[in-house]
């Protein structure tokens, strides 16, 4: 046997294992939990008891959890956007008192893990009637993304000569006139890169909103699925599968769009997230 | 190395890019961290403000078996760490020696479950291990019916189960992390490698180990801080810490303590430990990051 056979065995063994899973759901979603109980390794009789799932899933909010989950995502994915371009053209281009001691203090709060801050979050926001709220819960995705947003971004606009802006100023160009004419414009591989990543962290969150958002009107998608398990036990002896699969392909339909769409841009992610930092 | 555009408007301006954001991380991230260090001296509990108690919260902590077992439960995880960091590397070697059509469908593939919340993954596990779920029912099927254990209520396996769950969510990002770096070492190394007469495997040690040496202490510590921060949505929709207490991790039993029981302050001085554990990784982190700026 050649190497390449080889390699073309182990790529198949790779492909098999990433995918099975996500097509065994896929298609067992669309069975009947007797289906199911009959045998899980069949093509559904009939596709259209998907259908009839969704209708439930709607019954228990799913879909108000999606577009709950929507509604934060992109508030903050906006906010992160607006903060760390800003901050990122800050960092890398304007002078300022005490700015690398600023940056490097941003950047030391990686290290926060989140666990130990949902205490003093939760005692304050609740006392603040902010808790079950979706823009509350923007603004903290935003804020906790910040320092690797601000990182990102710095590194990409050093990247930036800073003659393009000096012959912008000798034009009579402001600070802000750069920013928004300048750095906007030249920065949007970075912007959009940063923006795949976040919607990906904050679609995917289970622990601050799990926590923040536990009324049933604002709960979002990730801890929705996460109690699929409770409301499928609720509707008879055993557990429905069938349910729970129909859910999370439901909750698959935006992040699979954004993974497609963007699968380039996640690569180009993860060499300026890990190469350059 | 940053020559500045230092003209660009009076000295100050630059802190108006930041105001906003740095408002909300002294609400959001400093001032809830001097909060967490101070409750973690305290009685706390949804009924009772805080009372001052020294250090009774972290001396209960040693004398909490279920804390010990906790955290004993990370570092049994953090031990599978290497299988995380060097794993990935050899595929990702794999895949960039050689390209062919079998090559970049899998490249593409490997990131697949990086697009699914480690929640849907949790479940998604959950129903194929469980004892009556498809993969005992496959083992049955083709005669491997002793293999179908109780893969979620064994006390030995469900940890095993998690790391292996962690490992099929994560393995693609860090074989896309290494390809990403891989394509940063000169072909030039390559090629006089292999003028030398190396063979794939020497290839790997003399030129791809040396080459990736940052990006593999960078893997290494995210690895660790995961280990130790990112286990709470495989346990609580894997194992919900069970059987018994077998799967608990430290955030886990955080999340109980503060969530479930309400004891605010010692579910502080948890975070605390979390904290100091996570520091030092963290801090390593950020000087690899850093050296590349």
């Amino acid at each position: 046997m050649t190497a390449r056979t080889l390699v073309a065995a182990l790529c198949l063994f790779l492909i098999v294992v990433c995918t099975a899973p996500v097509l065994f759901v896929v298609v067992n979603s669309a069975k009947t939990s007797d289906e199911y109980w009959e045998s899980k390794f069949t093509l559904p009789a009939d596709v259209r008891n998907f259908g009839a799932k969704v209708t439930k899933l709607i019954e228990i909010g799913t879909m108000r959890q999606l577009r709950n989950s929507v509604v934060v995502s992109s508030l903050g994915i906006t906010l992160s956007f607006l903060f760390t371009s800003m901050a990122g053209y800050a960092f890398s281009k304007l002078q300022f008192p005490g700015r690398a001691f600023i940056f490097w203090s941003i950047i030391g709060l990686l290290a926060m893990p989140t666990q130990l801050l949902i205490v003093p979050l939760y005692v304050m926001f609740s006392r603040l009637y902010l808790e079950n709220n979706l823009l509350t819960l923007a603004v903290i995705y935003a804020t906790f993304s910040f320092s690797f947003g601000t990182f990102l971004m710095r590194g990409f606009y050093l990247g930036i000569p800073n003659e393009i802006i000096d012959s912008a100023m000798i034009d009579g160009a402001g600070s802000l006139r750069v920013y928004l004419s300048l750095m906007v414009p030249l920065g949007k591989p970075a912007i959009i890169t940063l923006a795949v990543l976040n919607f990906f962290g904050f679609w995917n969150e289970l622990f601050v909103s799990f926590i923040f958002n536990h009324s049933p009107e604002s709960r979002l998608i990730t801890p929705g699925i996460a109690m699929l398990q409770t409301s499928a036990r609720d509707s008879g002896r055993l557990t429905d599968w069938t349910l729970i699969y129909a859910g999370i392909v439901l909750s698959l339909l935006i992040p699979f769009t954004v993974y497609f769409v963007f699968q380039r841009r996640l690569a180009t992610g993860i060499t300026l997230g890990a190469v350059k930092g | 190395m940053s020559g500045s555009a230092a003209r660009l408007g009076s000295r100050y301006q630059g802190y108006l890019y930041i105001a906003v954001p740095m408002v909300l991380v002294v609400a959001i991230i400093i001032v809830p961290f001097g909060q967490a260090i101070y409750y973690s001296f305290t009685r706390f509990s949804a009924m009772s403000p805080p009372e001052w108690v020294g250090l009774r919260n972290y001396s209960k902590l040693l004398q909490t078996p279920l804390f010990l077992s906790s955290i004993k439960n990370n570092a049994l995880i953090a031990a599978a760490s290497p299988v995380f960091v060097f794993l990935p590397l050899v595929l990702a070697a794999t895949l960039f020696r050689y390209r062919d059509g079998w090559t970049t469908t899998a490249r593409m593939t490997v990131l697949l479950p990086y697009a699914l919340s480690m929640t849907v993954v949790g479940v998604m596990f959950r129903s194929f291990l469980w004892t009556k779920g498809p993969v005992n029912e496959l083992l049955t099927r083709v005669g491997l019916g002793r293999f179908a254990l109780d893969w979620l209520g064994e006390p030995g396996l469900g940890l095993l189960v998690i790391i292996a769950v962690a490992l099929w969510k994560d393995f693609g990002w860090y074989v896309m992390v290494y390809i990403a770096g891989l394509s940063t070492i000169s072909r030039d190394l390559f090629d006089s490698a292999k003028v030398d007469g190396a063979n794939a495997a020497q290839q790997f040690i003399h030129v791809i180990v040396p080459g990736l040496n940052a990006i593999i202490v960078l893997v290494t510590t995210l690895v660790l801080i995961a280990d130790f921060r990112a286990m709470f949505d495989y346990v609580f929709n894997l194992t919900r810490g069970g059987p018994g207490y077998a799967t608990h991790t430290v955030e886990f039993l955080l999340y109980r303590e503060a969530f479930n029981f309400f004891r605010f302050g010692f579910a502080s001085s948890l975070g605390v430990v979390m904290f100091v554990i996570i520091f030092g990784f963290s801090y390593f982190q950020i000087r690899v990051m850093s050296r590349n700026v």
